[in-house]
Formats: C-alpha cells, sequence, structure tokens
C-alpha cells in the first residue's frame, strides 16, 4: 500500500506566474510520455513480473513517479496562480480555463486528455522492460524541449531534476533486462514467457 | 521559515541518497557498497526527519502530534511554496 509524505521529492517555488509554460509543462502530467503514464505503467506491469528483484523494481520506480507527477502538477499549480482573464486570453490558456479554471487537470499540451492508451502492461517480462526503457528515453526528450522553451531558472531546475531522473531509471530498468534474460535460456529468450507459461 | 527550508533541504538530499540506494539493490541484492550506502544514510536521514517533524509538525500523518486539534492538515501543503 502507499503511504503519503508531505513534502516534494525536490522544491518547486516558481516567482513569475507562466500560463503560456503550464500549457506546455502540464504535457508531463497528462501526456504520452508524462508521469502518470509512467506510474501507471510500471505499478500494473509488476504483479506479474516473473522474479521479486523485479516487482521491487517496478512497484519502488512506479512510486517515484507518483512523486514526479506531484512536482509536475506544483509547478502548474504556481505557473497558473492569480492569473487574470487578460493573462488567460494572451497566454492562449483560455480552451484549458474554460473546462477546469485553474484547476489541475491530466491532460497533454495539445489539450488532450490522458488515456490509459498511453502505457501496455503486456505481461511478458521482456517486452515491459523495454516499453519501461522506451517510455524513459521518451520523457527525457521531453524534458529536453521543454528545457528549450523554458527561460525561467525557477522552472528549469525542477525540470532539470525530473530529467536526470529519466536517464537513472533508463539504467535500471536496463540492468532489469539483463537480470531477466540471465535467468532464461541463453540459447533462446523467447522460448517461453515466464509470466504465463509453466 | 529559513531554518524550515534548511531542514527540508537536508531531509531531501538523505533522501534521494535512500531512494538512489533502494533503486540500485533492487536489481543489485548483495553489493556490500550498496548495503552499507544505504543503511548509512537510512540513519540519517531518520534523524533529520525526526529533527523536523519536532519543530514544523508531521511528514507523514502518523507523526501528528493530535493534542488539542488535528494538525495533520496544517498549511502549507508541498505545492505552495512554503506559503
Amino acid at each position: 500500500m502507499w503511504n503519503y509524505e508531505k513534502r516534494l521529492q525536490y522544491p518547486v517555488k516558481i516567482k513569475n506566474p507562466n500560463p503560456a509554460m503550464a500549457k506546455i509543462i502540464i504535457t508531463q502530467l497528462g501526456g504520452p510520455d508524462g508521469e502518470l503514464a509512467a506510474s501507471l505503467r510500471y505499478l500494473n506491469q509488476r504483479y506479474t513480473a516473473p522474479y521479486p528483484e523485479l516487482k521491487g523494481l517496478l512497484t519502488d520506480i512506479g512510486t517515484e513517479e507518483l512523486a514526479h507527477l506531484e512536482m509536475i502538477s506544483a509547478i502548474v499549480y504556481q505557473l497558473t496562480k492569480n492569473m487574470t482573464v487578460e493573462e488567460i486570453k494572451k497566454a492562449g490558456f483560455d480552451a484549458y480555463f474554460v473546462d477546469h479554471t485553474a484547476g489541475i487537470y491530466p491532460v497533454a499540451a495539445s489539450g488532450v486528455p490522458f488515456t490509459a492508451s498511453y502505457f501496455q502492461s503486456k505481461g511478458d517480462i521482456i517486452t515491459d522492460l523495454n516499453e519501461d526503457m522506451g517510455a524513459e528515453q521518451k520523457a527525457r526528450t521531453t524534458y529536453d524541449n521543454i528545457l528549450r522553451l523554458a527561460d525561467d531558472c525557477d522552472v528549469r531546475d525542477p525540470i532539470k531534476f525530473l530529467r536526470e531522473r529519466e536517464l537513472v531509471h533508463y539504467q535500471r530498468f536496463g540492468e532489469a533486462l539483463r537480470l531477466a534474460t540471465d535467468n532464461l535460456d541463453s540459447k533462446n529468450f523467447y522460448a517461453f514467457n515466464p509470466e504465463f507459461d509453466k | 521559515m529559513q531554518e524550515r527550508d534548511e531542514l527540508l533541504r537536508t531531509i531531501n538530499m538523505y533522501d534521494f541518497l535512500v531512494e538512489e540506494a533502494v533503486l540500485y539493490l533492487d536489481t543489485h541484492k548483495t553489493c556490500p557498497h550498496g548495503l552499507a550506502f544505504f543503511r548509512k544514510y537510512r540513519d540519517m536521514r531518520e534523524n533529520a526527519v525526526k529533527e523536523y517533524v519536532a519543530k514544523y509538525g508531521p511528514l507523514v500523518a502518523e507523526q501528528a502530534k493530535a493534542e488539542g486539534y488535528w494538525d495533520w492538515t496544517d498549511a502549507p501543503w508541498p505545492w505552495e511554496k512554503g506559503e
């Protein structure tokens, strides 16, 4: 089960609201390569993972991703504080505002709402770990793109932290894949699915 | 205010090292350096948390004083910048 700790994994203290930037960064909450997709991906894949070390890793990284989605939400929350109607219109934030006011709701930068279609839990450890490595790189690229668009160092700082974590997670999933294949037939990793076949 | 921020920063730091050790040990479960690293920073994190909670209130609901009123829900919440 989960406990909640009343602090952010890394501080978010943004002095200058910027709804246009919020529209971009919210994609790491509700978008295809964001933290919500990541947490649901790993937390769902973990149940049938064939080895206890992998159940552990998927649980622990999945839990850390929840802390990350909280950080993204904090960034969006602080970027959209005290907006005037003029600022909302000027920032192109009016389409989000009409449906959510300044509330936090998981959408991509395009406005498309979050969907479970953004992740897979295939019940096959080699497949799932490859998906996970891809997911971490997709997230890293997205953070790279956010850094190309964000000038404010209050915003850049927590984003850089989140980007670094993606690289570490990628490393861990690579090790997990090695661990999984070490346990399989070295002449044919695909001979059977350890999550299903006897 | 500043001391609170500094204590939180210390907790964040030690917690980060613990988190790194946890993920590393998940895939390297017999590494003696990793195990020692985890124990060291787990203990330092615990001390930092004790100090923070004594002065500034609960980080988890179980740490609430719960004397006179329910302090768990006190402001600020973490996304509120500490204001």
